[in-house]
Formats: C-alpha cells, structure tokens, sequence
C-alpha cells in the first residue's frame, strides 16, 4: 500500500530523514515511533506531500509522488499542530476539508456527521473551534482527516492532550478503521498506545530506523528482563548478597527474566512485602537497549 | 481549479461574517464616509436654477427670450469652445447656440439629464422646433453634489478596508499553520491565494454596488453606459485584491501584516485623495498622489458612475487599476512562494 525508498531530508545543515525506508501492507497499522526530533513529523509531512524530500522515492497506494495532487485524495492526514479555522463551527471545518477532496451533496452531510460523530463531536458540531478544550480540537482535527473516508491515514500524536477518557474512545476508534480495512501510520513520542494499535512499528531515533518489526519480536528481542520494584514492609535488614539490584531504604529494584524465583526464596526466608511490581519490558525498554539512553520528550 | 477556488473563497465568506473589524472596515466605515462626510459639506440638491450657455450668432431676439424664461440661468458664451469648456468644467448644464435665421442648437451633458431635458422643453415652448442634443463629454473633476465626492471616497475606503481586512485574515491563516494544512489536499497551491483573491475580489464588487446604489439613492450617481461602471468596478476590485495579497507577505505574522497592510493601504488613501480631496492637499503631495491606486480607483469610479462617461473615458485608470493588480498578484505569488520554502 505504502513504498517508501531511501527518503533523505534536511532542514539546512539539520538532518530531518537519512535514508528512510520502508513498506505498509494494505490494512496494515504501522507505528513511527521515536523521540521529540526523531523525525516522525517530517516522514509524515513527506508522506502527505505538505515537503517534497531531498531524494527518495514515495508511493501510495500505487499512485507516485504525494506532492502530486492525484496521488493526495488517497491520504488524510491528522497533523501534530493542530490545523482548524477557530472561527468556525466543527461543523464547518469538516464539510470544508471534505469540499476541498471533492466531495459534496448528500455525501458530504453524510461524511461530515459520520466523521464528527466518530470522534465524539457530534452534538457540538454548531460550536465554534475557538470554544473548545485542547482534547476536543485535537479530535476535530481528526476528524477533518477522515471526512474524506481516505484508504491511507497519517495520524501524529493523535494523542496529544487527550484526557483518559477520550483515550480510551479514540482507540477503540482507531480498531475501528483498522478493521475496516483502513491502513494507519501512527507516529507518536509516547509508545503505550502505539503498542496497542500497532501490526508493526519502526523505532526511529535522529532521522533513521533502528529497528523495524511486529512489537512482539521487537519486545522478545531487544526488551530484555521484566523490571521489578518491591516495597518492603519495613527496610530489610540482612538481604541475601546473591540478590539483583539496588536496595533504597525499604524499596528494592531489580531487572530479572524470573522475579518469582527471587520472590519466593525471600518470602521463604520470613521477608514481608507491601508491595510488588513487575513491569514487563515494552517498546520503552526496547528504545532503551537499542540507544542506551531513555525515550526523551 | 474554479471549484477549488469557489470552495475556498467560501470559507473566507464564512471567515469574514464572524471577522468583526473585517465586517466594520469593509462594509460600515465605507458607509459612513459616503453619508457622514457628504452630509457635513452641505447634502444640498442640484441646483434650483438650470445653468446654461447662450451663444447668440445673430438671433438677439431669442437670446434675451432665453435670458427671462424663469428656472435657468442663461450666461453669454464668448465662442463655442468657450460654450463647450463651461459645460465641461460643469459650470453648465448645456450650451445653447442661436443660428442665424432660427436655427437652435442644443450640446449638453448627458449627465445632466434632467436639466439638459428641462432646457430642451423650455426652448421648444420658446417656438422653435424641438432640438435635437448633442452630447457634451463631461470632465472627471467635478462633483456637483457633495456626495458625489462622498461616495467615492466611499468606494476607496471599501477598497481600501477589503484589501486589509483580508491581508490579515490570511496571514492569521498562514500563522496558524493552515496553508500547509490546505497542501495536503488535492488542490493547487496557486488555489489557495487566488481563493483568497476571490473573496476579496467579491467582497470589494458587493461594497461598491451597494454604495452605487446608495450613491444613487443620494441623487449623486449619473451613469452612462453601464460598461463603464462595470470596467471601473472590476478593475478597482482587481487592484485591491492583488494589493490585498502583496500586503499580506510583507511580514510574518498577523500583527506585522496588520501594519504593513494598514500602512500602505493609508498612506495610498492620504496621497490619493481619500481622506482629504486632493484640491486641499498640498502640490506636493497632490502630484504623488497621481500614482495611488487609489486615486486612480477613484477618478474611474466617478467618472463612471458620477459624471457617465462612457467607457473609453474609463479605460485608462481601469487598465492602470487592473495592471496594478495583476503585478501585485504576481509579486505577492513569489513571496509566498519563496517564503514556504
Ligand atoms: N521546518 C523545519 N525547519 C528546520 N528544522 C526542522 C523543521 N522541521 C523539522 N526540523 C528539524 O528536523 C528534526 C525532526 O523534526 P520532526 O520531524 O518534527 O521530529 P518529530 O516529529 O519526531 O518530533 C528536528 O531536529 C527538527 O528540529
Ligand atoms: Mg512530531
């Protein structure tokens, strides 16, 4: 569905993209993910043909070059700025983006309502943008990517300023289009709900791909040990020196592939805990071993 | 394209209804000059009296007639071109030249309709056969209602309120990321400024008719043929949008596109006659003034709706008007693009 080939661009002396390369599969989800300046908006502003690259090529849905016009019907994109006019309604946003790909009539009522209701504006669609909380134009914005019911849908940071709530409903939504056959490139700094949608996901870091595949074997590949945290119920005295990590006061962190093993022998030996958490290694901990250093912003 | 465009000038229509100063400068102040200002030097009617010239070439006879026949005001033409420069400076409605042997003629100023038909009736109940009229061309410098002046000063602050009213929406636009936004759909990137050029376009034309027509209301307005009124409009509209777009990409940002468009736009109005007639500027600035479009805007506008001439009178500032336009498109075209690199 989707070919991207040796894609370079800079900004100046600012490296954005250095040879970027890879593919979607129709219906696919795929996840561009790195940190604050990897280079996740500059791939999708390539994608959506708002930058023309440097070198590389593009294809989309075997159409050539995003930058042509054709080639943008089969694209909608939910930019990380949010792009509204304030001073109109919801409602007014959404039948504009969708007149400007071409659809009017009965069509665009139908789109425009589906749409607004799809991201939960339904009932405020004669509100004006300017009105709205950061969460509700953030899902406007979406919305404005979807009336024109594209096959191929860039979303960046779609998560951005999202209550909990909401989160939970764009999701779920986002399932929905997946479902539905909708291919979705879904960049993001934060990995939590990426790793929920994604089929595949490409880790980028200062403009390149790192590591590129389904987050499972991403996670059984680089994730390494589960990171546990114990509280005791009152500082240990006397730890076995054969125990991992660090002890602070009557907290104990280590990382371990079998924490039950260290669990239980403690237990057995008459240690009280409060409490015990494992995290089991996710695409942070993946970012984390394939760069040395924390996901940033 | 034209739906791109059309889809596009309809949201700035969208844009403008909730654009309060927008809606103040481009539709209400324009108003006010036109009333206000007219009012305050004396909205008094024509003239009671219907002035003429009499050229009397050997039928003194007729001429003392023409001279106690009540509602006219007859003054003794040294020549015929003497006659003719009168009527065009508009201190006549008409010359009236008495033949040897009883022959009358009848030149007035089509723009002057009413007086110049009074003229006629009153000369044929003098006995002699109706005359036929021939038309005098009026001169472009003369209002002869003070609303005449009024209402184009009027038209040139539409002009002028359009053009910077909608310089600003659009950098707001460009701020706020909009038109990389509008890049991802499938439309031209030319789409877009001409869009914005529509709007105004529109908006400035919808303005002017609706002065013309209170012009009208105000007895201020002598169209001719309506091609004339037509081509001024047009053009004035045509250079306001281009300079609309100009100003818009002096300056980033909504603030500094406000003064650049304001600053221009006042300086232009100043220099052309728009705030002040330009017979109380100094020499100076009155021959500066020469170039301000919207000078030229408003002789074209006058000449064509106040005084009728007909539109080979108006081709010349319509073509300036539209030339201006045309470059300013152009230029304003190249900053954007040079700036969204
Ligand atoms: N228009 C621009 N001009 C200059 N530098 C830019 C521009 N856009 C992005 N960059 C730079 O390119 C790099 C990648 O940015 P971006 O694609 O926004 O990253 P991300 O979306 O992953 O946070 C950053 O170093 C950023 O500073
Ligand atoms: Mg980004």
């Amino acid at each position: 569905m989707i070919q991207v080939r040796s894609l370079h661009k800079s900004f100046g002396a600012q490296v954005a993209l250095d040879n970027l390369s890879f593919d979607v599969d129709a219906g696919e989800s795929f996840g561009l993910l790195g940190p604050v300046g990897a280079g996740k908006t500059t791939a999708l502003h390539l994608l959506a043909g708002l930058l023309a690259p440097d070198s590389g090529e593009i294809t989309i849905d075997d159409a050539p070059d995003p930058t042509r016009p054709a080639t943008r019907r089969h694209i909608g994109i939910a930019t990380q700025a949010l792009t509204l006019y304030e001073d109109l309604t919801a409602e007014q946003n959404a039948r504009f983006f969708g007149r400007l790909y071409g659809i009017s009539g009965a069509k665009l009522d139908q789109h425009a309502s589906w749409a607004l209701e799809f991201v939960g504006l339904g009932e405020r669609r004669g509100e004006l943008v300017r009105s709205f909380s950061g969460g509700m134009a953030r899902r406007l914005n979406l919305a404005c990517a979807l009336v024109h019911n594209p096959p191929v849908l860039l979303l960046d940071e779609p998560m951005a300023g999202i209550d909990a709530q909401s989160r939970a409903l764009l999701l779920e939504n986002f399932r929905h289009l997946k479902a539905h056959g909708r291919t979705i490139i879904y960049a993001s700094h934060e990995f939590g709900d990426a790793e929920a949608l994604c089929d595949r996901v490409a880790l980028l870091a200062e403009g390149r791909i790192i590591a590129l595949d389904t987050v499972e074997d991403l996670v059984a590949g680089y994730g390494g040990p589960a990171q546990v945290t114990v509280e005791f119920a009152s500082p240990p005295v006397d730890m076995p020196a054969d125990m991992p990590g660090d002890v602070e006061g009557a907290t104990w962190r280590f990382f371990s592939e079998d924490p039950l093993a260290y669990l239980s022998q403690l237990s057995a030996e008459g240690m009280a805990f409060a409490s015990v958490r494992v995290d089991a290694p996710g695409l942070h901990s993946v970012f984390q071993s394939l760069t040395g250093r924390g996901q940033g912003g | 394209m034209i739906r791109a465009v059309a889809i596009l000038a309809g949201k700035d229509f969208a844009l403008l209804w909730r654009d309060r100063p927008a809606l103040f400068w481009t539709f209400v102040f324009p108003v006010l000059v036109a009333v206000v200002i007219g009012a305050m030097f004396g909205g008094a009617p024509a003239p009671a009296l219907v002035p003429v010239q009499v050229l009397d070439q050997g039928d003194a006879g007729r001429a003392r007639m023409l001279d106690e026949l009540p509602g006219i005001q007859a003054v003794r033409a040294e020549n015929e071109q003497a006659g003719e420069a009168a009527v065009r400076a508009g201190r006549a409605a008409a010359l009236v030249v008495l033949r040897p042997g009883g022959a009358v003629e009848l030149r007035g100023d089509l723009a002057r309709r009413g007086e110049v038909e009074l003229l006629r009736a009153l000369v044929a109940g003098m006995g002699a056969a109706k005359p036929a009229i021939t038309a005098i061309a009026g001169g472009a410098d003369r209002p002869r209602t003070p609303f005449e002046r009024s209402v184009a000063a009027g038209m040139a602050w539409a002009l002028i309120g359009a053009a910077a009213s909608f310089a600003l929406s659009l950098a707001r636009e460009a701020q706020a990321g909009l038109f990389v936004r509008l890049r991802a759909a499938p439309i031209a990137r030319l789409d877009v400024l001409l869009g914005k050029a529509a709007a105004c376009w529109l908006a400035c034309l919808g303005e002017l008719l609706l002065l013309a027509l209170l012009g009208a209301a105000l007895g201020a307005m002598r169209p001719g043929e309506m091609l004339a009124p037509a081509m001024a409009i047009a053009a004035a509209a045509s250079c306001f949008a281009g300079l609309m777009l100009l100003t818009s990409q002096l300056g980033d940002g909504e603030m500094k596109v406000a003064a650049s468009a304001w600053g221009l736009m006042l300086v232009l109005a100043l220099f052309g006659g728009a705030i002040l007639p330009p017979a109380m500027l100094p020499e100076w600035m009155q021959s500066i003034g020469q170039a301000s479009p919207v000078r030229w805007a408003m002789q074209a506008l006058e000449a064509a709706l106040g005084s009728g001439q007909g539109w080979r009178d108006v081709a010349r500032p319509s073509a300036m008007l539209a030339a201006t336009g045309a470059i300013a498109f152009a230029l304003g075209w190249a900053l954007f693009l040079r700036r969204a690199r």
